[in-house]
């Protein structure tokens, strides 16, 4: 079976996942036992007219399963509504994605650049203190609250060394954003996808020749990147060292050794088998970026989807809390199937 | 400057000397010793082990799993990992150039140029002999290259399908690009042979080749060795714990037991005058398959462990004939008739 029809298979699979995710959500929103609608309007402002009229618009009085198919009608028809901005929840998303978008791809790189060179490290320097070393942060990445590697490093670069600021974010000129926003009317297809990708300023700024914009996106938000990085790059440099020590003392390298093969070819043989499990973890951590990144996002005040949702799970704000749910699920399904392709290409014992 | 000459001259000679190989012999193991130094203790895994192969000759090494077969063989050209160690010994070889070499003691790019080139590997198990991410093609290719540098991917493949033709391998043009788990067991094996024919090696080291596959595909198997060996003049050391396949393919047979060498001589010499306690009683537990059988025959007691040999004879504590003076002192080689020796005190007195 080709490439086709295995995406085909699995894109029809996501139907039931997003559907089972987007139900779960609800209900665990539905259990608590509280009144949405007041969180909504505010203590103050409250006009008992007012809060029947939208307790009776999201059917805060009817069984949760029409509450429910409401939610989704207008999920799916992209109606919903931000009930506390009265806007388009679609519209306030697609303003934030993109930042999270930038600071997944800068905290990637920042996991790529730290977990992949200390996992070879560690598998070439075994037992040794640099192995232990990768091996101690792994553990405090993994046990040490966010929040508390965060401020450390704001105390550090931002308080005493000045290397950053933390507010605002660099977007590309008007011109540029005007540019990129009637590229659909000018080229078919690829003009929706090119103007879709437009909607990041740093790929704006990229795409208008604009690169101080692309230098001023990596100044403002290395400090959040280099967070993110550290926290998950001693696990990554654990599974990159403990696969590729598992390829190492594999037969087929005392084979390739016994062949002659020069020393290149046999760390290829090695790394090329190594690389399977570290695909899934990095994809899935990508995955995990992108779907926005909460508690980094709230402490280093980025305006992205992480802090939507942040906004949205204190306000009990139930259709923003679908909507980003319905967009991280998405994320991840695709992130998996990238993931899967991947595989596909490096290993060939895998066929769709 | 003439005095000193002379003393350069000398000291070659000496050189020279040392490094000689008998009429015939492409190798020459002396004495070698590896130890394994794990947590729990030194394993003595080769002690003092010495053998000889000739051009063209199988000669083959049997004994129980765990006995230093494999580790002797690997010892050869130094594919020993870490926590194993060669202590001790030489391993002379004569080159494709006739210059004769201690791989013990040679620099790493020369002996990587040996491997794969003029001795070649067959490991037990095919399956993880083979990176499972290449095909058979590629496995091929680059150990071609790995010894010849302006070796040409066309060229390469070409020998690629030759070799698998050789190995009876059906449809080579489309066998050729596939991958390891697109094989069956037999033909796996196969392709490994064919990948360590690819330089046509002078020695062949065939560690327990055919112990994974099928009794009838075994016996392909060992065929297709014999018939390439004959086309190529091959050396062949033949690792078993199958005293059949010994009986069938050997010239010459070495009885290992506990890292070391208990009983030498030629395959007729071995199955018909077993001299050492241990080679008879292991001839005895070969099932005879025209018989019926009450109750299969085995060794009594247990290999000994070799973090603490037992002193003396190695195999004393389950030798029905020890005496006295086996427990003490360790028994040399005996030789009882021209080539056959073994290593045991009862033959001290004949």
């Amino acid at each position: 079976m080709g490439l086709g029809s295995f995406i085909a298979r699995r894109l029809i699979t996501f139907i039931p996942t997003l559907l089972g995710v987007l139900l779960v959500t609800y209900l665990i929103a539905y259990a608590i036992p509280t009144d949405p609608v007041r969180a909504w309007v505010g203590e103050k402002l409250m006009n008992p007219q007012t809060l029947e009229q939208i307790k009776a618009k999201y059917k805060f009085n009817a069984p949760w399963y029409e509450q429910f198919t409401f939610l989704m009608q207008e999920l799916l028809t992209g109606q919903l509504e931000d009930p506390v901005r009265h806007r388009n929840v679609f519209d306030e998303i697609s303003e934030r994605f993109g930042v999270t978008v930038e600071v997944a791809i800068i905290g990637f790189l920042f996991l790529v650049a730290i977990g992949i060179p200390l996992g070879l490290l560690a598998a070439v320097f075994k037992d040794t203190p640099l192995d232990f070393a990768v091996r101690i942060m792994a553990l405090v990445g993994s046990s040490l609250p966010a929040f508390v590697l965060y401020y450390f490093l704001i105390l550090l670069l931002f308080v005493n060394i000045r290397t950053t600021y933390l507010a605002g974010i660099p977007e590309p000129t008007l011109d540029c954003k005007i540019t990129i926003a009637s590229l659909p009317q000018t080229i078919p297809v690829i003009g929706h996808v090119a103007a879709a990708f437009g909607k990041v300023p740093m790929f704006a700024g990229i795409m208008c020749g604009e690169f101080n914009v692309v230098g001023d996106t990596f100044r403002r938000l290395y400090l959040p990147g280099l967070a993110l990085g550290l926290l998950n790059g001693g696990f990554i440099a654990r599974i990159v060292r403990n696969s590729l020590l598992d390829a190492l003392s594999a037969e087929f390298i005392v084979y390739a050794k016994a062949r002659g093969l020069r020393r290149l070819s046999v760390w290829k043989h090695a790394l090329k088998n190594a690389m399977v499990p570290v695909v899934t973890v990095l994809g899935l951590n990508f995955g995990g970026l992108l779907s926005g990144a909460i508690i980094a996002e709230t402490v280093f005040n980025i305006p992205g989807i992480g802090r939507y949702m942040y906004e949205a799970i204190m306000r009990l704000n139930f259709p923003v809390i679908i909507a980003c749910t319905f967009l991280v699920a998405i994320v991840y399904v695709t992130v998996n199937l990238v993931v899967d392709i991947l595989y596909a290409l490096i290993d060939p014992r895998i066929r769709y | 400057m003439s005095i000193d000459l002379r003393r350069r001259r000398s000291v070659g000679d000496i050189v020279e000397k040392r490094l000689d190989l008998g009429e015939g012999e492409i190798l020459r193991v002396k004495d070698l010793v590896v130890k394994f130094y794990t947590y729990a203790g030194v394993v003595h895994a080769v002690s003092s082990v010495s053998f000889y192969v000739k051009e063209g000759e199988t000669i083959s090494l049997v004994g129980e799993t765990g006995c230093g077969k494999s580790v002797t063989t690997r010892a050869i050209t130094r594919l020993i990992e870490s926590p194993g160690r060669i202590e001790g010994g030489s391993v002379l070889f004569r080159r494709r150039s006739g210059q004769v070499v201690d791989l013990l003691k040679l620099d790493p790019e020369t002996l990587r140029q040996i491997r794969g080139n003029e001795i070649a590997y067959i490991f037990q198990d095919p399956t993880s002999s083979l990176d499972p991410l290449y095909t058979i093609g590629y496995h091929i290719h680059e150990t071609i290259k790995a010894h010849s540098k302006n070796a040409v991917k066309k060229e390469t493949l070409k020998k690629a399908i030759d070799l698998l033709r050789q190995v009876l391998i059906p449809s080579p043009e489309v066998r050729v690009k596939n991958y390891p788990h697109e094989m069956s067991g037999g033909m796996r094996q196969r392709s490994v042979i064919a990948i360590s024919l690819s330089n046509t090696p002078r020695l062949l080291i065939a560690d327990e080749p055919t112990t994974n596959l099928d009794v009838t595909i075994q016996a392909q198997i060992l065929d297709l060795m014999r018939k390439l060996q004959e086309r190529y003049r091959m050396g062949v050391i033949l690792i078993t714990h199958n005293l059949g396949v010994v009986a069938d393919v050997a010239d010459r047979v070495y009885v290992m037991y506990a890292g070391k060498i208990v009983e030498e001589g030629s395959v007729e010499q071995i199955f018909y005058n077993p001299q050492h306690p241990y080679t008879k009683l292991l001839l005895r537990a070969v099932p005879d398959p025209t018989k019926r059988i009450e109750k299969l025959e085995s060794i009594p007691g247990i290999v000994p462990s070799l973090i603490n040999p037992p002193p003396g004879c190695r195999f004393q504590p389950r030798c029905p004939f020890a005496i006295d003076k086996c427990s003490r002192v360790e028994p040399p080689m005996i030789e009882v008739e021209d080539g056959h020796g073994a290593a045991c005190w009862l033959l001290e007195k004949k």
